[in-house]
């Protein structure tokens, strides 16, 4: 796996480090900013506490709109440009079977994606530290949302993947498939709930970040609940699921595609 | 049987409505090919067929006797792509980009990175390696792209347009090398619009036009080809007409015209009597210049296109 290795890191160095790293950077550090007021917020502290803001209202601000944007900022230009400009030319044209170069950019890709998420993780935590009375649950808490949004970038990173070497349009599937199917469709009720990852990472977040299953009104709870959440085993499944999935299907996609 | 280091069987390639590549039958290597036709004739097509980064609409390509296509990457190892258009990471050092397509075959990063120090020697860049892509000049860009396609010493060149941008010192190192290679039993398809260059280094040639296989062989059997089709050549002297009535009781040319600046233009399919008559004739015979548009192989592809068309 030297090649895989070599390739992620060299995509690492395009996207996840120098100038690349900060537009996303400053993303993912606006739940920090939300963070910040509603610690400001009398009614928030006393309805929810610094452990809830952390959990109800940080948690899935990271995962519904941080980590969407993280991968349509990352993933999507480190997996097109080198189809597009044609850069890929030199890759494809190495002795490399092409799943490797998918897992290259696989690895790569998450890798880069990997700084500005966990700002996004530590950033509101940071801000509500000196508002918390305890570190221990704290600490938890980012473990658990750290845990939820690590294994989010999984299918999200391979999903993007698959759109970059599948589709012509990348830039309009990647929003409809990364945004709308998965961020939107997946925290709302209705009929795609249940098909899209973020149903999955959503029940993650409630088991590992104390996240209540109701609905509350906007002072006290932020998710939308669900009626017949999956349990964590079935979550798991899916999710590392969808990623091989994806993978699989990127890497069909890599096959066939005409690099021009 | 050895197989050729390239075959196409009825390869084509269709972009939509637009013909890229149609039917063509190949056979080339070892040595240098010269890959000859005006932009948009097939031949970054044709290349990028051969090393699988397009997919034919109907037809094989093989390589080493390997059909292009999931099977090519055994012989991946063995074959050196030099793109034609002006592509890089930009931001990345030369030394970088090379150590990681190093690595790419399998290299470990220190084995990696003294391949790429030895790709930048062969193409007398060495003191360029930690300089961004983003920073050289054209030439050098092409020179690393050059390079690259050097990492492993490959049997078999796929080089597009290589001498673009270059400056001649560059071209001839190039062109020295593209012909090391062939006296090592190399392969080298060396594709080009600038035919003189191609000339210096092969007299084995194919020719594309529109995505069709217009001509192909040596290049003096090409000449001969076209020795037989009528040539124009053109006179200034001072004296036309007496020449004129020589030449037609000689037979030695098809037609003739007087054009309104004082010129002489001939048509001939006699072309090297017609030469020899001519210069016996010389200044004293009243011949002042003497112009022979067609004595190169740009003339030549220009004729079999104009006798094809």
């Amino acid at each position: 796996m030297t090649e895989v290795r070599a390739l992620g890191a060299f995509l690492f160095r395009r996207k996840g480090l120098r100038a690349a790293v900060i537009p996303p950077i400053a993303v993912a550090l606006l739940p920090a900013l939300v963070a910040w007021f509603a610690s400001g917020s009398e009614e928030l502290m006393d309805n929810l506490g610094a452990l809830g803001i952390y959990g109800a209202l940080a948690g899935p601000m990271v995962l519904s709109a941080v980590l969407p944007f993280i991968t349509l900022m990352v993933m999507l230009p480190l997996a097109v440009e080198p189809l597009e400009k044609g850069t890929a030319a030199y890759l494809l044209t190495r002795p490399l079977p092409r799943w490797k170069v998918v897992l290259g950019f696989f690895l790569g890709g998450t890798s880069a994606m990997a700084i500005p998420l966990l700002a996004g993780v530590l950033g509101p935590a940071l801000v509500l530290l000196p508002a918390s009375p305890e570190a221990g649950p704290m600490a938890s808490r980012i473990l658990g949302l750290g845990g939820v949004v690590l294994l989010g970038t999984l299918p999200y990173a391979s999903l993007t993947l698959m759109v970059a070497t599948v589709f012509r349009k990348p830039l309009l599937w990647a929003l409809a498939l990364v945004i709308a199917w998965g961020s939107v469709a997946g925290s709302i009720t209705g009929p795609l709930r249940a098909t899209s990852p973020h149903r999955y990472l959503h029940s993650l977040l409630r088991e590992w970040c104390d996240v209540p299953n109701t609905w509350e009104g906007l002072g006290k709870s932020f998710s939308i609940p669900d009626l017949n959440p999956p349990g964590v085993a079935l979550c798991l499944v899916v999710l590392l699921g969808s990623t091989a999935l994806f993978l699989f299907l990127a890497w069909k996609g890599m096959q066939r595609r005409d690099i021009l | 049987m050895t197989a050729p280091p390239i075959r196409c069987r009825n390869l084509s390639r269709f972009y939509g409505e637009v013909q890229g590549l149609s039917g063509l039958n190949l056979e080339a290597g070892p040595g240098v090919i010269g890959l000859l036709g005006p932009n948009g004739s097939g031949k970054t097509t044709l290349m990028r067929l051969l090393c699988g980064l397009i997919q034919p609409s109907e037809g094989v390509a093989e390589i080493f006797g390997s059909p292009v296509g999931p099977g090519l990457r055994k012989v991946l190892g063995r074959i050196g792509y030099c793109p034609g258009e002006d592509i890089h990471f930009e931001s990345e050092r030369a030394l970088d980009f090379l150590s990681l397509l190093a690595s790419l075959a399998g290299e470990s990063p220190a084995s990696a990175r003294k391949r790429g120090e030895e790709a930048l020697a062969k193409v007398d860049l060495s003191d360029k390696a930690m300089h961004r892509m983003d920073t050289l000049s054209k030439g050098m860009r092409q020179r690393i792209k050059v390079a690259q396609a050097l990492l492993f010493s490959p049997e078999l060149l796929l080089l597009d347009e290589p001498l673009n941008g270059m400056d001649p010192v560059s071209r001839k190192a190039l062109l020295d090398l593209i012909q090391e290679h062939a006296r090592t039993g190399g392969t080298v398809l060396l594709a080009s619009h600038v035919l003189h260059e191609v000339e210096a280094v092969t007299d084995q040639v194919v020719l594309l036009h529109h995505g069709r296989l217009l001509a192909e062989g040596k290049l003096p059997e090409i000449r001969s080809l076209i020795d037989q089709e009528p040539r124009r050549i053109v006179l200034h002297c001072r004296d036309g007409k007496e020449m004129v009535a020589n030449l037609l009781k000689d037979d030695l040319v098809s037609g003739v015209e007087f054009t309104p600046d004082g010129r002489l233009v001939l048509e001939t399919g006699e072309l090297r009597p017609l030469l020899a008559h001519l210069q016996a004739i010389g200044e004293d015979g009243g011949i002042d210049q003497l112009e022979i548009s067609d004595q190169n192989l740009e003339s030549i592809f220009g004729l079999l296109v104009g006798a094809e068309a």
